[in-house]
């Protein structure tokens, strides 16, 4: 009887091919967790409305960053736990993985989050998060017409 | 070296019945460690609702700036889960073997009452010898799946220690067959 042989509990899907598609859905939030930019690209699942998803994911992120500062294994003097801290202070993580997708999150200094969901599979993003940060400098910080806090168009 | 700087263990409703800490700095007291696990329990929980996809069971990795978090999920709801330097490999195998060492040592302890803390010496013992293995690096695979009980041949310090590993050897076979 091996109960715990080669195959997994919780299989996850197919790896997708090269050609195809690895992202699910992108956000960008802002430090007061307005969120800035929505992207989907293949979402099948549904559960929530927009704006509950958003602050759900939002809400999500910000008890993570409280739980690893808390947890942090390398310092001494920890804080308490839900203290709200400012951005880049304490440990953050920078991923996590489920069986059906993985996060890489990114907090720039100014507290604005870039977040990209994709297949469990895919390698380190945060190169691609930097990618992303400069884009967003270069073309929604320096566009005149753009007023802080607002959604990006 | 620390390879693993703590485990834990929630119980299907989040409460911690089991912690343990192979020296991380500053040991969180017991009331953070009571909270800690809850909220892991909901984080838990949240990703499953956030998934694009169905059939989500959860967070398996966590990455951090200073650690990497491991968890597993019994099929019952219980959570282990593991706090180890960043780049730790093997660590589901570890998960599993200790959820094989919950199994035996606690949950066939007639003494032992559901959803409650552990507090089993079998199980410590164990435990304490499953870690140890894993931070000595010429023997830190022994327990990787498909071969939970290498038949290595240990320095038969104890000899009661031994007659446990005998025995459970014997079990374990008798179970195959």
């Amino acid at each position: 009887m091996q109960f715990f042989g080669g195959s997994e509990i919780s299989p996850s899907p197919p790896v997708p091919t090269a050609s195809g598609n690895n992202a699910h859905m992108m956000y960008v939030f802002n430090r007061n967790g307005v969120c800035l930019l929505y992207r989907e690209w293949n979402r099948p699942l549904r559960t929530l409305n927009p704006q509950q998803d958003h602050k759900l994911m939002f809400g999500l992120l910000f008890s993570l960053k409280s739980l690893t500062a808390k947890m942090d294994p390398t310092t001494a003097d920890r804080g308490n736990l839900g203290v709200p801290q400012l951005p880049g202070q304490g440990c953050s993580f920078h991923s996590f993985r489920t069986n059906t997708y993985k996060l890489t999150f990114m907090e720039t200094p100014s507290g604005l989050k870039i977040i990209l969901v994709t297949h469990p599979r895919t390698g380190d993003l945060r190169e691609s998060l930097n990618h992303i940060y400069n884009l967003y400098v270069d073309y929604v910080v320096k566009n005149p017409l753009y007023s802080p806090g607002t959604p990006i168009r | 070296m620390a390879a693993i700087y703590s485990l834990y263990i929630i119980n299907k409703s989040g409460g911690l019945i089991f912690y343990k800490d192979y020296g991380s700095a500053g040991r969180m007291d017991t009331n953070d460690s009571l909270r800690v696990a809850s909220l892991w329990h909901s984080m838990h929980a949240i990703s499953q609702q956030l998934s694009p996809v169905s059939g989500c069971s959860g967070i398996e990795l966590l990455q951090a700036d200073s650690f990497d978090l491991h968890c597993f999920q019994s099929l019952t709801g219980t959570k282990f889960f593991v706090v180890c330097e960043p780049g730790t490999q093997h660590m589901e195998g570890l998960l599993k073997f200790i959820y094989e060492l919950y199994t035996d040592y606690v949950l066939k302890n007639p003494f032992y009452e559901m959803e409650m803390p552990i507090r089993c010496e079998l199980f410590d013992i164990n435990l304490t010898q499953a870690v140890q293995k894993d931070r000595n690096p010429s023997s830190s695979i022994w327990w990787v799946v498909g071969s939970p009980y290498c038949a290595s041949a240990q320095d038969g310090a104890d000899s009661d220690e031994d007659d446990h590993q005998q025995s459970r050897k014997h079990g374990r076979k008798e179970l195959r067959n």
